[in-house]
């Protein structure tokens, strides 16, 4: 048997080196379907290797909330602050629990050094919940307020060294904290991040507020349940805690309480309607497919290039039939050499793989391993030889191998209409897939430029965001004084965050003579005067805010349609205790998703400060010149800050990231899927060249020219190609609509794509088969017909 | 109408020269029917092919109705090609996917022909070469003859003023090798030009002129009477 096996691979080894032009053609292909695989897979892997760091892995949750904002489910990553106490006494099943700080950017100083670092501020019950490895120090030093724990490249950054604990830390230019640990750096592949741990410290006011509050939430909570925690009767149990401390009823104690699992938190971030819908999977599984289906196109290469050579091997077939070969011996040795043919193209794969590894890896922006120590992962790639070893070889081995000896070795035989169906199908299948994945990245990326190009309500351009601080809060006046000075300044102006978010929403606006909708959630971000003409939005009603403001109020207009105000210039409302009056409307601003219709929103004059300060340039100043001024005024204000800054234009962008991978992605498969289908239709056009040699050099003799000739030998291949066309349009359509549905502000599909679409595809195919005009079968007839 | 001095062709691989016309030159009047002879590698199918516009020599001249055509590109040769030569081969290479009408009709085609005129023409051949009644069969329902009739329909569908014919009885029995040699013998008498490469002595004395190869040259030229 294994004399026979090396028999078998020593025939397909020669037939293999014999027919070079076949085998570069599928080697080529199966190695691109192979390397596409294979980059996909360690994608996957990376993706679904994310958080598992974690020892406790599966018993890690997130408790979030389902609200109803204005009649539409809001899913919301926010609790209470006392919440993570209360359950670890009240619900059996909390082995630990930990109310956890959004991240924030905090100023470190260390005698002349400045660094800005990502710190969370936390419980010390979250070192019990999350893995994190100490270099230096122990976990306990959390439970001292004073105490920091920093990453181990925070330290060099500060110290050249990781032996600091004792050491003191200036925070914000404002209290001195003390290292107690030093842990190694977080695998990226965490998605929860610092650079710095600290508590909350108990003897802050805010703190002590906190701790009885049971309606604000502007903190995480995460869980770590018992082996074998129901998760359902944890989150009923947790709902009915916060119901019970709360005493009143509010948008978190009429929702739904969520406890998201750790090993969700990657691939399924997403909630549509209160449901944990998927996310990032939906991606992942999407290009898991796309890399499937290249490597089947190969695969097809393949079949069709076997079969329809087969006039080649009908007498080898016949010779081997006749001496008492099986069929199944026949069948295992075409077997063998679609095997060997996989093996070959997984090398080149490999190589491929390796290659492209780096530049694969800041596409995703995030880092891809190549597992060699896994040994899944080696069962993966002898999966992916084998599976396509023997679904390319398949059907070429039951055809090759049921030719009848006698009919062959006569000579009558002829290939007849029966062979060439399911080549055609395959054709057709080919193209259908890859004309699908072609039009649905274009329409990706027509959806991309439709929403950057949205009217957004206030113009980006030109807009500078600076992190303003303490210090700078301070001589503001000075500061826009000197910024006016300049001559390239049009507008100041101050919010409370970045205007590309909304963080806070509230559900507590009062007034009189309005019918109070329980349900009327309206986002606010506060700022002060010049907001509108800093932004550049459009005042509707009213006027923007000015430096005389106290606690005026502006909505946009969404926010006035949902509240239902007939003439709400000149009207109070009731909001954190103050009455307030409304001094203007302006037009709605697209600002958290440039997808989805804009949000109602509240501005609110005044602040706690130190948020960011919103710079609008004149036309045509040099930015880079400005930018520098700025940061020398901005040092000369705030010596003790760094100066940090941002354009709204390219922030906001970042907003497009996912789909712009898409994009990305699918112009790189769609792009590789077209060609390995080319790379087949070349193959079958060589080979129905060959096959009609003889046929081409009559026509020559008889004054065919050769664009005659490759009109007749593209004709059949040009129906094949507009039978795709006519099946993928219906399907792209089908599909991108589900697609588009996912975005309220989104494109119509348009006719005039498929037809570009059709016309690129058209003109690769053409281009395809007129290469081979240049073989010689085309060029000399007096070789095809020598009779002599 | 043929005029060719000192043609020259020479067949190189890696290692090989092989010189298929050695300086030949031949003279063939318009209505002549001349039968060049010689051993296999004599060049004869070099001359033919040369002849018929397929190939083109290394150097010598080639006047074809007074128009030197030795520099010719492709597309003219192909252009002089179809509308004035006629081929009959000794394989007859027919189309097998076309039927005998379709066969007979593709040189109308290539030349750009209208279909209804085409039509006339090829029923016309068709019947001419008593093969109208097997318009709708493919070749190789044929018989030998059969099918070197339409080749020879095919030849001369297009009206050509010359027809080269390779070996055309080669692989025919006698009684229908002497059939087709008679209707190129009435092709001839009705004004056609035919110049026809054959091994048969037989065949050979249906023509005017016999033209004897050796070597890439002419060594002897027989008369008939």
């Amino acid at each position: 048997m294994s004399t026979m096996l090396f028999n078998y691979f020593k025939l397909a080894y020669r037939n293999l080196l014999k027919n070079r032009f076949f085998t570069f053609l599928n080697i080529t292909g199966l190695s691109i379907g192979m390397a596409a695989t294979l980059l996909i897979f360690l994608w996957v892997y990376s993706e679904r290797s994310w958080d598992k760091d974690n020892e406790k892995y599966n018993r890690i949750h997130h408790v979030m909330v389902n609200r109803n904002f204005n009649g539409e489910i809001n899913t919301g990553n926010d609790m209470m602050f006392p919440l993570s106490a209360a359950a670890m006494t009240a619900i059996p099943e909390v082995e630990k629990a930990s109310v956890t700080g959004f991240p924030s950017t905090v100023l470190l100083t260390v005698g002349d050094k400045k660094l800005n670092r990502q710190s969370v501020t936390t419980t010390p019950e979250f070192l019990d919940i999350f893995t994190v490895e100490f270099l230096e120090g122990e976990p306990a030093g959390l439970q001292d307020p004073d105490g920091i724990l920093v990453t181990e490249s925070t330290a060099r950054s500060l110290f050249n060294r990781t032996n600091i604990v004792g050491e003191a830390v200036k925070l914000n230019n404002d209290r001195t904290v003390y290292v107690k640990a030093v842990v190694k750096d977080l695998a990226r592949t965490n998605t929860v991040q610092f650079d710095l741990l600290q508590s909350f410290n108990p003897s802050a006011q805010w703190v002590k507020d906190a701790q009885s509050d049971w309606v604000n939430c502007g903190n995480r909570v995460f869980f770590l349940l018992r082996q074998g925690a129901d998760k359902k009767s944890v989150e009923a149990k947790t709902l009915a805690l916060i119901k019970q401390k709360t005493g009143s009823e509010n948008p978190t104690t009429r929702g739904e309480i969520i406890l998201h699992p750790m090993k969700r938190w990657r691939l399924y971030e997403e909630f549509r309607e209160g449901i944990n819908t998927g996310g990032r999977i939906q991606y992942v599984q999407l290009f898991t497919w796309i890399a499937i289906v290249i490597l089947l196109i190969a695969c097809v290469n393949f079949m069709n290039l076997s079969t329809a050579r087969s006039e080649k091997r009908a007498k080898e077939v016949g010779i081997r039939k006749t001496l008492g070969s099986m069929r199944k011996q026949l069948v295992f040795q075409f077997i063998a050499e679609s095997l060997l043919m996989a093996i070959a193209s997984f090398l080149v794969a490999a190589l491929i793989v390796w290659i492209t590894v780096p530049p694969f890896s800041s596409l995703l922006n995030q880092p891809i391993r190549l597992p060699f120590q896994d040994p899944y992962w080696w069962l993966l790639g002898g999966g992916v030889v084998l599976l396509t070893g023997i679904i390319a070889g398949s059907y070429p081995a039951f055809y090759l191998s049921g030719f009848n000896p006698v009919k062959v070795l006569k000579g009558s035989f002829s290939r007849g209409k029966s062979n060439l169906t399911p080549r055609k199908v395959l054709v057709t299948a080919q193209f259908t897939i890859s004309i699908l994945l072609i039009s649905a990245t274009l329409l990706i990326y027509q959806q991309i430029n439709f929403v950057q190009q949205r009217d957004l309500g206030y113009k980006q351009e030109n807009l500078l965001m600076v992190n303003s601080s303490a210090q700078l809060d301070r001589q503001l006046s000075a500061f826009k004084n000197e910024l006016y000075a300049t001559g390239w300044v049009e507008s100041v102006n101050r919010t409370g965050n970045q205007i590309t978010d909304l963080f806070g929403y509230t559900s507590g606006i009062r007034m009189s003579g309005m019918s109070q909708s329980d349900n009327l959630v309206i986002g606010f971000m506060f700022t002060d005067a010049d907001f509108a003409k800093t932004v550049q939005a459009k005042v509707l009603d009213g006027r923007d805010f000015l430096a005389s403001d106290t606690h005026q109020v502006i909505f946009n207009k969404a926010a006035i349609e949902v509240m239902g105000i007939k003439e709400p210039i000149g009207k109070e409302i009731e909001w954190a205790g103050r009455t307030r009056r409304i001094v203007g409307v302006i037009d709605n601003m697209v600002i958290n998703s440039p997808y989805a219709a804009p949000d109602p929103m509240m501005l609110v004059q005044g602040g706690g400060w130190a948020g960011r300060i919103n710079i609008r340039f004149k036309e045509g100043v040099d930015i880079k010149k400005a930018v520098a001024k700025i940061e020398q005024l901005h040092n000369q204000f705030s010596p003790d800050y760094l100066f940090e800054y941002r354009f709204i234009d390219d922030f906001f962008n970042e907003k497009f990231n996912n789909e712009k991978l898409v994009g990305t992605l699918g112009v790189i498969f769609s792009g590789l899927a077209i060609f390995v289908c080319c790379l087949g239709l070349f193959g079958l056009v060589s080979f129905a060249i060959e096959r009609r040699k003889k046929e081409i050099g009559i026509r020559k003799v008889l004054g065919a020219s050769v664009q005659q000739l490759l009109l007749l030998l593209s004709k059949e291949f040009a129906i094949l190609i507009a039978l795709a066309f006519l099946i993928a349009i219906p399907m792209t359509w089908w599909m991108m609509n589900g697609w588009l549905s996912n975005y309220a502000y989104r494109i119509s599909i348009n006719p005039l794509v498929f037809l570009l679409v059709a016309a690129a595809v058209a003109i690769l195919a053409w281009i395809t088969i007129s290469l081979n005009a240049s073989r010689t079968a085309l060029k000399n007839p007096v070789t095809s017909l020598r009779s002599e | 109408m043929i005029k060719i001095s000192n043609l020259e062709k020479i067949y190189r691989t890696e290692e090989v020269e092989t010189v298929a016309l050695n300086k030949l030159s031949l003279e063939v009047k318009e209505g002549e029917f001349v039968a060049i002879m010689g051993p296999s590698g004599c060049g004869k199918s070099t001359l033919l092919n040369i002849l018929g516009l397929l190939d083109d020599p290394d150097a010598g001249s080639f006047l074809f109705n007074g128009i030197e055509v030795a520099g010719f590109n492709e597309r003219k040769r192909a252009d002089l090609r179809k509308h004035n030569i006629g081929f009959v081969f000794q394989s007859f290479n027919l189309i097998d996917e076309l039927t005998v009408y379709e066969n007979v009709e593709l040189p109308l085609i290539y030349t750009g022909v209208k279909p209804a005129e085409r039509k006339k023409i090829v029923e016309d051949v068709l019947d001419k070469m008593v093969i109208m009644h097997r318009r709708n069969h493919y070749p190789q329902q044929l018989s030998g003859g059969q099918q070197q009739r339409v080749a020879v329909a095919r030849a001369v569908v297009n009206n050509p003023k010359l027809i080269l014919a390779d070996e055309p009885t080669g692989n025919l029995d006698s009684s229908n090798g002497n059939e087709v040699m008679q209707l190129l013998t009435d092709l001839n008498e009705q004004g056609t030009t035919i110049i026809m490469v054959t091994h048969s002595e037989h065949d050979a004395r249906y023509s005017h002129r016999i033209v004897r190869m050796l070597d890439g040259q002419t060594v002897m030229e027989n008369i008939m009477v």
